[in-house]
């Protein structure tokens, strides 16, 4: 039988450790989405040069595993004059990091839309803003979201890393109630499941929006 | 009388291909033209040098008055228009093409009225009205909510010809609308076509379908290479080619139907 007193004994701490979690993904997540926009913007839009550059750092990114760069982030970071708190330098490290894969996934999306459909708005004379709205974006949304839905449960796993920057997340209190209570079954059990059952609502919402904007597809005549 | 558009000199290049070798074309008010030549002749890229959706690498389009794309600097020489401009000119433009480029995302109706909607501004009620009276002229009043996946081929070209035609243009261009069809579909648009022929709706046609050509066209013009080589009244070009290529690709177009005919022809 599974004692359940190391859990409900830490409740508060393992509470406040998850809603951080959810805050700090969150958070991440916006700023992800922000730079992830802004680089597929540049990097089908840009002038040659800020393409390359764009391309460059997605590269980067995408070549370093997440935890070195929440580490470069923590301990380099400062000694350029920059001094951000660990929360700071781990939401920059993952809104970069995630960033980079967001823009991939906005892109792809945005590349697969048949160059006829832009076309045809141009040949009707609409401005691009109305393009973008109402042609590009409603036929985009649909296949952006299973990347984007993986990409957002990767980030909100991944702000597990920040406990080793002591940002006092989830898995940091957690920690912090195992050298307490000597019961790491119990609590990585309960921590876990947390995070699949959290991620399970994060998969089931994507889902939901997905088919939401397929809905016209698949119409049969 | 100015023409409806008028094209002179117009090049394309594609890195070292030529694709358009200077072309001049005029087309008057009502006039229905059909380009035809075989694939790859250009006459792809001549229309979409007409509504500047590919600019040409040189030469002047004029839709009506205007100068197309272009306005003349103090100093004489031609700078591109800004984007609001060469938008508003080439509203005046209807486009149809080859796969339809419907919106998959919205239904028929909404299709048509989008752009009446977006370049126009007209409010949602004029814009349904005008589009329900357009898709009833290419007989698919019945069909305004259906989305194009529930529609057949025939049936989202004629939206597609219904969504150019609401933006009342001045004239349509046409490539190779019917190209992209199930064969027993071809007939249902091109009745469409021939009734906007009728009504004398100035049309650039650009089409395989020489009976279509030789019905409805006022005049044919015949491309190879990325230049016109003929250009007259059916009858002419058809039947009585000064070109030998002409004489060569009208031959082998009819020769495709003439061993049908000869096949289900009953022997006298």
């Amino acid at each position: 039988m599974i004692d359940v007193s190391p859990i409900t004994d830490h409740w508060q701490d393992l509470v406040a450790g998850f809603r951080l979690t959810l805050w700090l993904s969150a958070m991440a997540w916006l700023l992800a989405a922000l730079i992830g926009i802004g680089l597929s913007a540049v990097r089908l839009r840009g002038p040659y040069s800020v393409r390359h550059l764009a391309r460059g750092f997605v590269d980067v990114m995408r070549g370093l595993p997440s935890l070195v760069l929440i580490l470069a982030c923590f301990y380099l970071l400062p000694a350029t004059g920059l001094r951000l708190g660990s929360v700071p330098s781990g939401l920059t490290a993952l809104a970069l990091y995630y960033g980079a894969y967001f823009s991939e996934a906005i892109r792809g999306a945005l590349a697969a839309l048949p160059p006829g459909q832009i076309e045809a708005a141009t040949a009707t004379g609409l401005p691009p803003a109305t393009v973008l709205r109402r042609i590009v974006l409603p036929q985009a949304i649909g296949p952006m979201i299973p990347p984007l839905a993986g990409l957002t449960i990767g980030l909100f796993k991944e702000t597990a890393l920040l406990s080793t920057i002591s940002v006092h997340e989830f898995v940091f209190a957690g920690k912090e109630a195992i050298s307490d209570s000597y019961a790491p079954f119990e609590i990585y059990a309960f921590i876990a499941l947390a995070y699949w059952a959290a991620s399970g609502v994060i998969a089931y919402g994507a889902g939901w929006i997905e088919a939401r904007a397929n809905r016209y597809r698949g119409r049969p005549a | 009388m100015t023409a409806a558009l008028r094209a002179q000199g117009i090049r394309k290049t594609f890195g070292a291909n030529e694709v358009l070798c200077g072309i001049d074309l005029s087309v008057a008010r009502g006039e229905i033209i059909c380009i035809v030549g075989p694939s790859g002749s250009g006459k792809s890229t001549l229309v979409r040098c007409l509504n500047w959706l590919s600019p040409p690498s040189q030469g002047n389009v004029w839709l009506g008055d205007t100068l197309l794309g272009q306005t003349r600097r103090p100093d004489g020489s031609l700078a591109p228009v800004p984007a609001r401009t060469l938008r508003r000119q080439r509203a005046r433009i209807g486009m149809v093409f080859q796969h339809f480029n419907l919106w998959p995302h919205m239904t028929a109706i909404e299709n048509v009225m989008e752009g009446p909607r977006a370049v126009h501004g007209l409010p949602k009620i004029a814009a349904r009205d005008l589009a329900m009276t357009t898709l009833s002229r290419v007989g698919l009043a019945e069909r305004g909510d259906h989305y194009p996946g529930q529609l057949s081929g025939g049936q989202q070209q004629r939206v597609a010809i219904a969504r150019a035609l609401a933006m009342q243009p001045e004239i349509l261009l046409f490539d190779e609308a019917t190209s992209a069809l199930d064969p027993e579909l071809v007939g249902e648009v091109l009745d469409v076509m021939a009734d906007l022929a009728a009504r004398r709706t100035t049309m650039i046609v650009v089409t395989h379908e020489l009976g279509f050509a030789a019905a409805a066209a006022d005049r044919i013009v015949m491309m190879d290479a990325g230049r016109i080589i003929e250009s007259g009244p059916p009858r002419q070009v058809l039947a009585e080619p000064e070109s030998a290529r002409t004489r060569k690709f009208v031959a082998r177009t009819l020769s495709r139907n003439a061993a049908l005919t000869a096949l289900i022809t009953p022997r006298v």
